[in-house]
């Protein structure tokens, strides 16, 4: 970056100092020429043929004198012969009817007069000369020094503006799974670059919420499922402390097997929901006709509600969204399922598919336990179990409702609830229709 | 030795309240922690082993209730094992831990040493002159020679060889060996204190007359 910029400079300083120096030889020889033209002018003028066929040269004495030292003029006639010479000068010969010629320290011009007489006025430009190799050299030094200082000066505001970036990029290379807490100091950096290190900053921020939420979620997972492998292997050991009856082998064994379904049913939740976890995009995007999946869904639950004495109802206008077709029956069965839960005998559950505008709502309410209102913002979060001890006892894990948002939040789409303690709760799934029937 | 189970899980409450008893401990089980907290203010267990992942009143809070209330030994159940976890279940005052899961063996282990702990018994051999108790291979030796207690014969002697010299009540030592809600008759403890002298020698236990019963001395 630096030689480009030392050999920009150079060609600017180049072209400066050249152009310069030019106008100036030019305007020194200019002032020079024009001076020596209007001394042969008046030499030119003042040439006469006497009678004989001779020439006369009427300069005045004063005239003359005036020609000052060093300049000297010459005369010559057709045929090169010299006719009159004054001043210290050598003639030097020209070409065309105004020819300068230069030779060393002298500058000479020639012009033409009457009958083919030549005139030549010429002078010593050594002075000139010499001003104008003292300017060139002062050009040519004092365009080097620029230069140098110029470099100096670029490489240190380079190395200013670049430090920052340099921080930043050792900050950034700093950064990893274990240490998301550092952050780069945005006060410290010039007004060009905070904008890139507050940027920065907050994709550290989101990358250490994600990754706390990946922690906290696993340390979560694998601590859930200690619990039921605990049991199993309590109830195995006390078995075997002693003889047992076969009834009481019986339990053990029945014991074991409610600990694994209840390991199965947990790795079950967990793969489900780190499988839509992952993808932001919907892998199976077909058109779903909501009514019919949602009717479906519905009628699997209908023998677990008789058995349940809980009135399970759906009411489904003609709606269909874009999406996947199981994912979106995993949503109803999730809500018809958590509002079982909450459901004693006697309860109702109703299911209501409609569309509103450019949405398709779904709402599945039940007039159950309801949800405390310290619970509410919680409720949807994994693992997270509004009623623990009913939930524990019907085999959740807290996952449902999780799984649930994501695969509505995958779809485009927008959960609520809405409940109150001892009433019973309504969750409230909105997604974009594709299209509708009234 | 009576012991209070705080744990929700019911297959595992039941494997560990099983074996608790028959190793010879009476157990009471709270399936959560507002149960649990009422077992403790009400009444003087031996040792409390507390779940930590409990529904209602946090595990935490009802650890560092305990350990401001009373000198129970409290053996903790975690299922996280992380170093930070540990040290702040000591911190709270948990005499021991275990986590989830656990050897069943490990569990009783820890439980006899947190007993032992609690009446300040440094080792688990006891010594009442002709008779050597072993608690943890749970025999009793006579001369030499091994005798034959059942675990509730064995459970009385014990607790009475722990408190070697000082008179147990007979109030005490049933409540002690039986939990909530276990139906006995009402001589129960006589019974058993008759058996023991039967096995090991009238002079093993003595009667001091209104006030209780003695071991040692």
């Amino acid at each position: 970056m630096l030689r480009w910029y030392g050999l920009l400079m150079l060609g600017v300083l180049s072209a400066f100092g050249g152009l310069l120096f030019w106008q100036v030889q030019k305007m020194t020889w200019q002032r020079v020429d024009a001076d020596l033209l209007s001394h042969a002018k008046a030499i030119s003028a003042s040439l006469a043929r006497d009678r004989q066929d001779g020439w006369e040269l009427e300069l005045s004495f004063e005239y003359l004198h005036e020609m000052s030292e060093p300049t000297f003029c010459t005369v010559l006639d057709g045929d090169g012969e010299v006719l009159f010479h004054h001043g210290v000068g050598v003639p030097e010969a020209g070409t065309g009817p105004l020819a300068v010629t230069m030779s060393g320290d002298i500058r000479t011009i020639e012009i033409l007069g009457r009958d083919g007489a030549r005139v030549r006025v010429g002078t010593s430009v050594a002075s000139e000369s010499a001003f104008l190799s003292r300017l060139l050299l002062g050009i040519l030094g004092s365009g080097l020094a620029v230069l140098a200082f110029g470099i100096c000066g670029g490489w240190w505001l380079a190395n200013r503006s670049l430090y920052p970036i340099k921080e930043l990029t050792m900050a950034a290379s700093q950064v990893g799974p274990r240490d998301l807490t550092s952050r780069l100091d945005t006060q410290a950096a010039p007004a060009e670059l905070q904008e890139l290190s507050d940027a920065f900053n907050d994709s550290l921020d989101r990358l250490a919420l994600a990754f706390d939420a990946r922690r906290k979620f696993t340390a979560n997972a694998a601590h859930e499922l200690r619990t039921p492998i605990a049991t199993l292997r309590a109830q195995a050991q006390s078995a075997l402390l002693n003889e047992r009856t076969p009834e009481e082998y019986r339990e053990t064994l029945a014991a074991c097997v409610r600990a694994s379904q209840r390991m199965s049913g947990l790795v079950d939740g967990l793969l489900a929901l780190a499988s839509v976890d992952g993808d932001t995009s919907l892998s199976d995007c077909q058109n779903v006709d909501l009514r019919s999946l949602v009717e479906t869904a519905t009628e699997g639950w209908q023998s677990n509600a008789d058995d349940a004495s809980v009135l399970l109802s759906c009411n489904a206008s003609n709606v269909s969204v874009r999406g996947d077709q199981r994912l979106l029956a995993n949503v109803v069965d999730n809500l018809v399922d958590n509002a079982m839960r909450h459901s004693d005998a006697d309860g109702r559950i109703d299911v209501r598919l409609r569309g509103d505008g450019d949405s398709a709502v779904l709402s599945v309410s039940d007039l159950g336990t309801g949800i405390p209102s310290e619970a509410l913002p919680h409720v949807f979060e994994r693992f997270y179990r509004a009623d623990f001890a009913r939930s524990r006892m019907q085999g959740g894990f807290g996952l449902g409702l999780a799984i649930t948002r994501r695969i509505v939040e995958v779809h485009g789409g927008t959960i609520d609830v809405e409940s109150e303690w001892g009433r019973g709760s309504t969750f409230t799934v909105r997604l974009p229709a594709t299209g509708m029937a009234v | 030795m009576r012991i209070l189970l705080i744990e929700d899980e019911a297959d595992l409450a039941e494997a560990l309240r099983r074996t608790l008893v028959e190793q010879g401990y009476a157990c009471d089980v709270a399936p959560d922690g507002y149960i649990g907290k009422h077992g403790i203010e009400n009444w003087d267990y031996d040792l409390v082993i507390l779940d930590l992942m409990l529904p209602g009143v946090d595990g935490r809070s009802l650890l560092r209730l305990l350990r401001e209330s009373k000198a129970t030994p409290v053996l903790v159940l975690t299922a996280r094992a992380d170093v930070q976890e540990k040290v702040s279940i000591l911190d709270d005052g948990a005499d021991d831990y275990l986590t989830k899961p656990f050897e069943l063996s490990e569990l009783l282990a820890r439980v006899r040493s947190l007993v032992r702990r609690s009446v300040n018994q440094p080792t688990s051999i006891i010594d009442l002159g002709g008779v050597m108790i072993s608690m943890a291979a749970r025999t009793v030796k006579q001369a030499g020679v091994l005798v034959d207690l059942t675990p509730k014969e064995f459970s009385l002697l014990v607790y009475l060889a722990m408190r070697q010299g000082t008179v147990v009540s007979q109030a005490d030592l049933y409540n002690h060996l039986y939990a909530d809600g276990e139906e006995t008759a009402s001589n129960v403890v006589a019974v058993y204190v008759a058996n023991v002298r039967k096995k090991l020698g009238k002079e093993i236990i003595r009667t001091r007359r209104g006030m209780g019963y003695v071991v040692g001395e």
